[in-house]
């Protein structure tokens, strides 16, 4: 009796072990949880959202954390833009900066990667295991290289043609035009069959200045490669350029030959959408990258691009730019794991990844012109050509102003506001400033 | 006894004249801080090239405020601004004080219908702006409209269109900002005794005479009210602006507030920027605070 009735005295010891052993085995585990913890590294990654997020570059960031569990992704997607630029800017200069950040190449836009680095704040990426292996154009060095410094990852070269509906040209008997005369003969043939042959978010500066830009890479460029480095030592100017004079007629005489659909010079980019994707409009001056986006929109058409023509078909030209690229902050307190996600990025299997996600190219790709993407391949054959491939010309320019005042005075030309004469002088004054 | 009161009064009027400002100097501190001094240390910027990113300014005298005299487009953002808020403001206090007239006393439904007119108030700037884009737009319902009626002719791209761009943004303003004025006359109106207007009404007075004598005059506090903060409205105009035209076509509907924007975060001109918001605060606190004095002036005369 006396063995199955336990003392009452006893009791409180034996609960005070148990509680005892839960505490040691609690404290243990808490232990060995808040030791995981303290070994795993939370960076923080500012990037450039499309639409919604950026679900392509989430994807190659979920990638990295299946492959290091150690390191904690802690990403934000802004509009690239003032917004983008502006909150990068802000952050770094109160020292808050993130570990890891997007930027676009060279020198010409908000969040262009030299003026930060200028700054002091990008971290040398020189001595990555990967900058001897990952191609980078010798036109694109200048871009990210400053003072024998590797400012930034090049991630993913992005070509800008013009995107089209393959059917819809089909549909109106429209060969893909390979001269200027043809292009406008196309317009005539689209617009008297209820079509209109060319979008262009004319009050949007971005992509009237991106249309400009394309259209001088087939003029300018291609009679002078070097005009743009001429232009940055004063050897040169717009106005004295009589193939700007020539890119900026051509606009003018796009517009008189109907290219563009009525109310053009009004619209910004997503009032221009619905148009291209519905099929009304058969083309659009844009870069690669959004064909992921404009897929989404419409899912059965079928998309390819062509080479903005010159005058001739020997005068045209492609542009491929490195413009998407990621810096690391030189305050880091976390640089070993930002290198490490810098690593990771540079890989093929990474860099391919997001390039076929976005309908961009990898380095690696454009290297070889081999492996693009479906939509691409009607610049396929002049990617693989060193000689008919540019960067956009903006890349190298000293401010954004002077993108800005092209893309202004683009959509002057299409309301009779600017004269070709007026925009050149308009663009030089924009250098200076 | 009074000999002895009098130095005891004095000491309470002294010390009740003193304790309430010591309560309020903390306060006073905080404002100063945060609202004046911090803001007033930023116009240094005013006078230098900084571009938002260089760790130093160089120092440029007044070379920003030169260049904003000289600069078309600069010059065009001012008068820009100056023609949008006069218009503004006269056209919004016109139907807004007609409204509230319309809705003071007599209609049975006036409570619903104030609210309908006030709506537009309360709703977010930038949502409206893009809302009256579409309306603005090439295919857009008020060309529909055109063509409907057979005015085919009139069909335009209004917000890239460079005589009409101004005006689009002209009509979102109105349309937003007359609940708000409404409001205010309304309670103005409230503010006057209605045996005033039935007196003048029994002693043979006109609506319009009875108007023009007995209301107008009693409503001039809430016109002093809504001229000013109308004013104040208009000349800062930014999100109309940027969400209907973007301030183009090649700069046919930029103002002060844009320009700011676009030199400062666009182009990264901090410093030039600086010196454009000097200009547009010194404009409106001028054209607001001799407005004002005009108007309180008329309150008294009337």
């Amino acid at each position: 009796m006396e063995a199955v009735t336990r003392s009452p005295r006893r009791r409180p010891t034996i609960y005070g072990l148990a509680l005892a052993a839960v505490a040691v085995v609690a404290l243990a585990t808490g232990a060995s949880i808040a030791s995981a913890r303290s070994q795993e590294t939370t960076i923080k990654v500012l990037a450039q959202s499309n639409g919604q997020g950026n679900p392509q570059l989430q994807a190659i960031f979920d990638r990295f954390q299946q492959l290091n569990p150690d390191i904690k992704i802690d990403a934000t997607y802004l509009p690239i833009g003032t917004t983008y630029a502006n909150t990068l800017r802000t952050q770094l200069q109160g020292g808050n900066g993130p570990d890891v950040f997007y930027v676009t190449a060279g020198s010409g836009g908000l969040q262009s990667v030299l003026p930060l680095a200028k700054a002091g704040y990008v971290a040398d990426l020189a001595r990555r295991p990967w900058v001897k292996t990952l191609p980078l154009a010798p036109a694109n060095k200048p871009f990210f290289w400053r003072r024998g410094k590797l400012t930034a990852l090049p991630f993913a070269v992005v070509p800008v043609g013009v995107m089209y509906h393959i059917d819809v040209l089909a549909d109106l008997g429209i060969q893909v035009p390979k001269t200027t005369s043809q292009f406008l003969a196309a317009c005539r043939t689209a617009k008297a069959k209820g079509k209109y042959f060319l979008n262009l978010a004319g009050a949007s500066a971005q992509n009237a200045s991106l249309f400009a830009t394309v259209l001088a890479t087939s003029h300018v460029l291609a009679k002078d490669p070097g005009w743009n480095l001429k232009r940055i030592t004063g050897k040169t100017t717009f106005a004295g350029t009589p193939e700007w004079r020539r890119t900026l007629q051509r606009i003018v005489d796009m517009k008189d030959a109907g290219c563009f659909p009525p109310g053009a010079e009004a619209n910004d980019n997503i009032p221009a959408t619905p148009g291209f994707v519905t099929g009304q409009v058969v083309s659009w001056t844009l870069p690669s990258s959004i064909i992921g986006l404009l897929k989404s929109f419409n899912k059965e058409a079928k998309y390819n691009f062509f080479a903005m023509p010159g005058e001739t078909a020997a005068d045209t030209r492609v542009n491929a730019s490195p413009t998407d690229a990621f810096a690391v902050w030189s305050k880091t307190t976390n640089k070993a794991a930002a290198f490490k996600l810098i690593d990771y990025m540079a890989t093929p299997a990474a860099t391919g990844r997001y390039a076929n996600l976005t309908g961009a190219v990898s380095p690696y790709q454009a290297a070889t012109g081999k492996h693009i993407i479906y939509e691409l391949r009607g610049l396929g054959g002049f990617l693989k050509v060193n000689s008919k491939v540019f960067p956009l010309m903006n890349l190298s320019w000293p401010n954004p102003a002077v993108v800005e005042t092209l893309g202004k005075d683009v959509q002057g030309l299409l309301t009779g506001q600017k004269t070709v004469a007026q925009t050149l002088a308009d663009l030089d004054a924009a250098w200076g400033t | 006894m009074s000999e002895r009161a009098a130095p005891a009064r004095r000491r309470r009027r002294r010390s009740g004249g003193t304790v309430p400002w010591v309560w309020v100097l903390p306060a006073v501190a905080v404002v100063l801080a945060f609202r004046y001094v911090a803001t007033g240390a930023g116009t240094w910027y005013a006078f230098t090239d900084w571009d938002g990113i260089s760790r130093h300014a160089t120092w440029v005298g007044l070379d920003n405020f030169h260049e904003i005299f000289e600069d078309p487009a600069a010059r065009g953002a001012l008068v820009h601004t100056l023609e949008l808020a006069f218009a503004f403001v006269i056209t919004a206090n016109v139907i807004g004080l007609g409204i509230a007239l319309g809705l003071h006393r007599t209609l049975k439904t006036r409570g619903l219908l104030r609210a309908i007119f006030f709506l537009p108030v309360v709703m977010s700037s930038l949502a409206v702006s893009y809302v009256w884009q579409f309306i603005f737009s090439y295919t857009g319902p008020l060309n529909t409209l055109l063509d409907t009626v057979g005015l085919e002719s009139l069909k335009r791209p209004w917000t890239g269109d460079p005589t009409w761009a101004l005006w689009t943004i002209f009509v979102v303003l109105v349309w937003q900002f007359v609940g708000l004025s409404m409001v205010m006359y309304l309670a103005g109106l409230e503010g006057i005794p209605e045996e005033l207007d039935e007196a003048s009404a029994v002693d043979g007075a006109s609506t319009f005479r009875r108007f023009r004598k007995v209301t107008l005059p009693l409503l001039a506090p809430a016109i002093t009210v809504s001229v000013t903060l109308s004013t104040i409205y208009g000349l800062g105009v930014f999100d109309q602006v940027l969400a209907v035209t973007g301030g183009g076509p090649v700069d046919a509907s930029e103002t002060l507030a844009t320009q700011i924007y676009k030199q400062t975060f666009a182009f990264g001109r901090f410093g030039y920027g600086t010196a454009l918001s000097l200009v547009l605060t010194v404009l409106i606190t001028v054209l607001a605070v001799s407005q004002l004095f005009v108007l309180r002036a008329r309150e008294r005369r009337m």
